[in-house]
């Protein structure tokens, strides 16, 4: 019952509108859509197993903002080539799917530059695939912390960039060798885009 | 007749079995390659192959699938290391330490089960390669002079077994191998096993086959 009314007070304070507000939940979404660029470290099968780089798109949209805080959500895919077909399977790639959450300031805001430090929380899936064979998939979530640059180039559009430092914890059963060399990974982000606002 | 043979190719297609993989389990498979002298043989291709269990039709003679799902080399020390995801639905996970063109022979360890790997890990057993120059083939022609029934022949010595079973085959293709390939110029024991259908008695006997320098040998077992 607390929830319930925490919720509806919540929802409540929630505006509709279109025009920013900095002392009420506004919804205002908007849609950013990015190329990525990911880059994989460490000693885990997405560094060493792989090409470090993967590339992909993604999705992010800001939904929620209260005076300089946004709350949103973001999709994710990307592709890595496997190079060490040892440790982990003579399989020709891996595609990164994922989905977060995520909570960002805007810290600097000058004319048409904004920076908004990020962090971000959400679920990731590994599909290995090799021609049209699928090899299973891992799970696990992961975690990061980033920040956004915005550049507005017009009323409803900005040039959009973020550079982020991701890790992940996945859920796969192994020798005590290799769990965590398959259960971990390491990753700086950088993506380039155009927002809609 | 189209529906006919339509009906023929969704009949044969059904028994057609997909091997799935769990990615979030892997395997770890390990083992050593020596030659004849007990050396470590370095930078040896090895392959793994996951096979379902390849049901018959009667259109097409296997409809098994296979997936070289394992691939790796061995290091200096001769060890190699294959992690792969877990299959299930599979006939059999067979291991190649050594292919045909090479100039060792021909190495499998054949009928992998899950059951072998405890805690995720399977070590094999050492994979011992001989010069295909040092090998001789063996054949053994049986002669049956008694009545006597044969159970069981074994090969004691330098053999180089080129398919070894982790399990044993549930049909075996044969109770005995009379064509195998051994090293040249040793003293080989033949071990052989027979069985008296009047008495049930099970007797063993052993034979040397004394194996020269040349390429094929020859022998005849009379039982």
């Amino acid at each position: 019952m607390k929830k319930l009314i925490l919720f509806s007070l919540f929802f409540s304070s929630i505006v509709y509108c279109q025009e920013k507000t900095n002392d009420k939940v506004a919804f205002r979404p908007d849609i950013a859509i990015t190329f990525i660029s990911n880059f994989y470290f460490g000693d885990n099968y997405l560094a060493k197993g792989h090409r470090s780089q993967s590339v992909g798109a993604q999705i992010k949209s800001d939904w929620l903002h209260y005076n300089n805080f946004n709350l949103g959500i973001g999709f994710e895919k990307s592709t890595q080539s496997v190079t060490d077909y040892s440790i982990g399977g003579n399989i020709d790639k891996t595609n990164t799917n994922s989905i977060i959450a995520y909570f960002s300031y805007d810290l600097f805001i000058k004319s048409k530059f904004r920076i908004s430090p990020e962090i971000s929380y959400g679920n990731i899936e590994l599909r290995q695939k090799d021609g049209s064979k699928f090899y299973g998939s891992q799970n696990g979530n992961r975690y990061g912390f980033g920040a956004n640059l915005n550049y507005m180039l017009g009323k409803y559009f900005s040039l959009y960039s973020n550079v982020s430092l991701n890790f992940y914890n996945l859920n796969v059963q192994t020798t005590n060798e290799f769990t965590n060399y398959f259960n971990h990974a390491n990753m700086v982000s950088t993506s380039l885009g155009i927002k809609f606002h | 007749m189209k529906k006919i043979i339509l009906l023929l190719l969704l009949i044969s297609l059904q028994s057609c079995e997909v091997i799935h993989y769990d990615g979030e389990k892997k395997l770890v498979i390990k083992g050593f390659i020596v030659d004849e002298n007990n050396q470590p043989i370095a930078n040896n291709e090895v392959n793994l192959i996951v096979s379902s269990s390849g049901q018959e039709s009667f259109i097409f003679s296997s409809l098994s699938e296979t997936n070289y799902i394992g691939k790796t080399t061995s290091k200096t020390d001769g060890s190699y290391v294959m992690v792969i995801p877990k299959p299930s639905n599979f006939g059999q996970i067979v291991v190649e330490t050594n292919p045909e063109n090479n100039l060792f022979n021909r190495k499998q360890f054949v009928n992998i089960q899950m059951n072998n790997f405890i805690n995720y890990q399977l070590n094999l057993p050492e994979s011992k390669l001989y010069l295909k120059l040092d090998l001789s083939i063996l054949n053994v022609t049986l002669n049956h002079v008694t009545n006597y029934q044969l159970q069981k022949i074994e090969y004691l010595g330098e053999v180089a077994n080129e398919y070894e079973e982790i399990n044993s085959y549930e049909e075996s293709y044969y109770l005995y191998n009379t064509n195998i390939l051994i090293k040249k110029n040793q003293t080989l024991i033949l071990k052989y096993t027979v069985k008296n259908p009047s008495t049930n008695d099970i007797l063993i006997f052993e034979q040397n086959v004394e194996i020269g320098n040349e390429p094929q040998t020859d022998y005849i077992l009379n039982y």
